[in-house]
């Protein structure tokens, strides 16, 4: 019952009229732009690919670069950050912590309603886009049931580590900025690093799980340079097992960790009057 | 309820509290204390938002930092004025009323009442974020009460709040005292307070300076003498007779007011036994007659201010 | 026209006069340029964040980063006219590189997104207005503190870097190459930091709070660079011309786009395709195309924060 009351309201937190709009724009944009394209490229008088290559080429592009590249990530960090520290910052934090709830149900209250917004937008904008791209026939062709696990895995495995960034300080920016840096800077970087550096980028384990061959000849390492799910490296292989394994550890580890510098940690500040 | 064995609190180098030890039964305990006393330390100590550097904190014999079993007996209205923006007030209690394990139509009608009680009847169901102070302290106060508690901790309660207001908030916390609730209420308005309690915490600068009956008290402090002035009808007859009692250390006639006079003892006790016989003697007639310094104000500038 | 005498104040409580009050009669000079006032406290704060510092040492990362790739990349290859390109695209990568580009970003954010918002939010704004200083004071103490601290971060390590390739690489003739290469970074480094702090006090201003300003910040940043990307690389082989363009309409791309035609060079651009993954050299766009874009953005900004910045009380929530 407890449970019921804190997500629901986490979620209304998070669903805010002026949020929610941001979360449908993110949601349709990788959509509208795909079939932007796909409309743009057939009014062309020099096609290049033919239509359905052309439409399954633009699925892939828009998922792996637009969904799981920017989507999964930003609303990740955007909402693990916000649930918690909005209200650390706001001191309406004590309103909840001086219930008689334990703080472990409190933050996976609030783990779990990021985790749905994260997933229903991601997945909406998949949905969305096979639609766009493929039509009603796209849901067989285009593998949109992978894309929306995967999804909804990788929305584990990145709320759980940036909720652990944000349960060891009292201010919503820097791990706001440290999540942004980690996904759209670290997440670039690393893979291209030559040697087994992407070993240490999540992203890697969710395009091994979800791989999105954009080109015919991706197979190699230069495939990897924007995360286009390149699998072999210099000697270091991620298999799909591994993918799981580390994705599942990640999500478990960080979600343990949070809870426990959750219910330990202070977050009240000194005192200002009396 | 409340005790704390010698606790002290750091926030790096900076120390809040410093060994503070008291014991807190029932009914209303008022906590003073300049700014930067320490006060709201203390309130975060005892509601477990913070933990003891050194010493221990027990509210009800348990420790109250995460304490769930803690947080079902206490209140807690925080002097902080942010709240939900976006939830209704009564949103807002009902919120909190589940939270404390209150379900379904006794959420409801307990909701109802508190509500009813702080007077927010009329703006219950309007956004917190178009409240104004006085009302946000209201709904704060409602949130703190829902669920019943045997414990209330109330930090700076009257702020922001009119006079009538404060005189109806006054009166909930006096029908909660006596209902058997006992309160820890930390203010700055000594005037309020005088009316709800005269059992004190005195804090200055993280000390804990005095604790008990503010009259118990004032009695212990020789350095000031008591100052009592009475109106009557024959002043200069009465100030000659009253600097010959032994008990009377001055006597002062007031020019702007030609009818009151101001005294000072040092055994008010003796002075209020041997007033009778005077009156009946020079056949005087008193008008008034009350003792300007025995009271939290006066109480609080000595000690805090020596 | 007749003066009227100003009003005896407490005439009839006393007929003697109270002089127990003096009003300050020391030294009272305005500040000539009021809003360096605002400025410098802006950069004192600054200075005093942990997360500022750790950024920047992120920029100085990059320029250790693109000076040691530099030096292999110099050593290794026999001195060709092309490596004065390759010079150019580097001290564009100090400078613009994703490195650099996100520390900078995090710092505008770090700095800017409560700069107003916060002010706001504590109704700082109506102390603030209470001195004799006028909104846009206020505004643009804020930007040119702002302003100032994204301009060294981003200019000073590419200086440097400038600095070292000279004294290191001497047999490159830097200099007689370009003699306007220092004006030439300071020009650069003028773009971004410029965009940069509009924008985030654009969005501060009309912000609730600092996180909101961030978090929409950033979304706005990061997707138009994701959007441009992505349609520059599809687009890419069967319009070359307008999905360069393309993948220049974020606000990263303008910034790119000046710095590629401040220091003459082209740029490499991933594209998509049917053969494998692969880069092509894309030539600068004109001028016009990311100094409109970037003016529009920048006026835009700063009227809406303008028009935001009152002295009002905000409701608490």
């Amino acid at each position: 019952m407890v449970d019921i009351v804190l997500y629901t309201s986490a979620l209304r937190t998070l669903a805010r009229p002026g949020r929610l709009i941001w979360s449908v724009l993110l949601a349709l944009a990788a959509p509208l732009l795909a079939i932007l394209v796909k409309h743009a490229s057939s009014a062309s008088h020099h096609p290049v690919l033919d239509p359905y290559e052309h439409s399954l080429h633009l699925y892939n592009a828009f998922s792996s670069l637009m969904i799981f590249g920017f989507v999964l990530v930003i609303l990740s960090v955007l909402s693990s950050t916000g649930i918690i520290l909005q209200e650390v910052e706001q001191k309406t934090i004590v309103y909840l912590l001086t219930r008689p709830v334990a703080r472990w149900r409190i933050l996976l209250a609030r783990y779990f309603a990021s985790i749905t917004l994260t997933t229903a937008v991601a997945w909406g904008s998949t949905v969305l886009l096979a639609l766009g791209t493929l039509g009603i026939g796209g849901f067989t062709q285009a593998p949109v049931g992978r894309d929306m696990g995967v999804l909804l895995l990788g929305a584990f495995a990145y709320t759980s580590l940036f909720l652990l960034l944000c349960s060891m300080v009292n201010r919503a920016l820097i791990p706001l900025v440290a999540g942004l840096l980690y996904g759209f800077l670290w997440e670039t970087l690393i893979p291209q690093l030559p040697g087994n550096f992407r070993a240490i980028s999540l992203m890697s384990y969710i395009h091994v799980l979800a791989p999105h061959h954009v080109n015919k000849a991706n197979t190699d390492t230069s495939g990897s340079l924007l995360g286009f799910g390149g699998t072999s490296g210099s000697g270091f292989h991620i298999t799909t097992a591994l993918s799981w394994g580390v994705l599942c550890s990640v999500a478990a580890g960080c979600l343990v960790l949070a809870i426990l510098v959750f219910s330990s940690r202070e977050y009240v500040g000194r005192a200002e009057g009396g | 309820m409340i005790e704390l064995q010698r606790v002290s609190r750091w926030y790096g180098q900076v120390i809040a509290l410093n060994d503070v030890s008291f014991s807190l039964q029932g009914g209303i305990t008022a906590l003073l204390g300049p700014n930067g006393a320490g006060k709201s330390s203390l309130l975060k100590l005892v509601t477990g938002q913070i933990r003891p550097t050194t010493g221990q904190v027990q509210v009800l014999g348990k420790q109250p930092f995460a304490n769930q079993w803690v947080y079902a007996r206490m209140g807690y209205c925080p002097e902080l004025e942010t709240t939900y923006d976006d939830l209704t007030g009564r949103e807002f209690v009902n919120l909190m009323a589940r939270l404390a394990g209150i379900r379904g139509a006794e959420c409801t009608r307990r909701v109802a009442e508190v509500i009813e009680k702080v007077g927010m009847n009329q703006a219950a169901d309007r956004k917190m974020g178009g409240y104004s102070k006085g009302m946000r302290q209201r709904i704060k106060v409602a949130q703190a009460i829902v669920h019943q508690p045997q414990v209330l901790i109330l930090d700076e309660p009257f702020n922001g709040l009119d006079p009538v207001a404060r005189r109806d908030m006054a009166q909930l916390l006096l029908e909660l005292a006596g209902a058997g609730c006992g309160i820890l209420i930390s203010s700055h308005i000594l005037y309020e307070v005088e009316h709800l309690t005269h059992n004190i915490l005195l804090l200055h600068k993280g000390r804990l300076l005095a604790q008990g009956d503010i009259y118990t008290i004032r009695a212990l402090i020789d350095k000031h003498p008591h100052s009592i002035v009475l109106e009557t009808d024959k002043p200069r007859t009465a100030a000659q007779k009253l600097i010959e009692m032994e008990s009377v250390l001055s006597v002062a006639l007031n020019r702007q007011r030609p009818f009151e006079i101001k005294l000072e003892t040092h055994s008010p006790e003796r002075f209020y036994a041997d007033l009778p016989d005077l009156v009946l003697q020079q056949g005087l007639q008193i008008q008034s007659l009350y003792s300007p310094d025995n009271n939290l104000e006066a109480v609080f500038n000595y000690l805090v201010q020596g | 026209m007749k003066k009227t005498p100003p009003p005896v104040l407490n005439a009839q409580t006393s007929p003697i006069a109270d002089l127990s009050y003096r009003g300050y009669n020391g030294p009272l000079k305005l500040h000539a340029v009021r809003w360096w006032v605002v400025a410098l406290y802006t950069i004192r704060r600054a200075r005093r964040s942990v997360g500022f510092w750790v950024l920047t040492g992120v920029c100085a990362l990059s320029y250790l980063f693109h000076a040691l790739g530099f030096y292999f990349q110099h050593n290794l290859s026999s001195l060709s006219p092309s490596m004065h390109q390759v010079f150019a695209q580097t001290l564009f990568s100090v400078m613009n590189g994703s490195l650099n580009e996100y520390a900078v970003m995090g710092i505008a954010l770090l700095l800017g997104a409560g700069s107003i918002a916060a002010d706001n939010r504590a109704n700082a704004l109506m102390v603030y207005l209470a001195r004799p200083i006028t909104r846009t004071d206020y505004l643009a103490g804020k930007w040119s503190g702002l302003f100032l601290i994204l301009y060294s971060v981003i200019a000073i390590p590419s200086i440097l870097y400038c600095l070292t390739a000279m004294t290191a690489f001497s047999d490159m003739h830097i200099l007689q190459q370009d003699h306007w290469v220092f004006v030439h970074i300071l020009l650069a480094a003028l773009f971004p930091a410029v965009v940069l702090t509009s924008l985030i006090l654009g969005i501060s201003a009309w912000s609730k709070s600092a996180f909101s300003a961030g978090a929409l910040f950033a979304s706005i940043y990061i997707l138009s660079n994701t959007i441009a990307g992505i349609l520059g690389m599809v687009l890419f082989r069967k319009q070359p011309d307008k999905a360069n363009l393309l993948s220049h309409c974020s606000l990263s791309g303008l910034m790119d786009a000046f710095a590629q035609r401040v220091f003459h060079f082209n740029m490499k651009q991933p594209m998509l395709g049917r053969g494998p993954f692969a880069f092509t050299d894309t030539p600068p766009v004109l001028l016009r195309y990311s100094l409109i874009p970037a003016l529009v953005i920048v006026v835009l900004c700063l009227l809406a924060a303008h028009q935001r910045i009152r002295a009002v009380e905000i409701v608490k929530g």
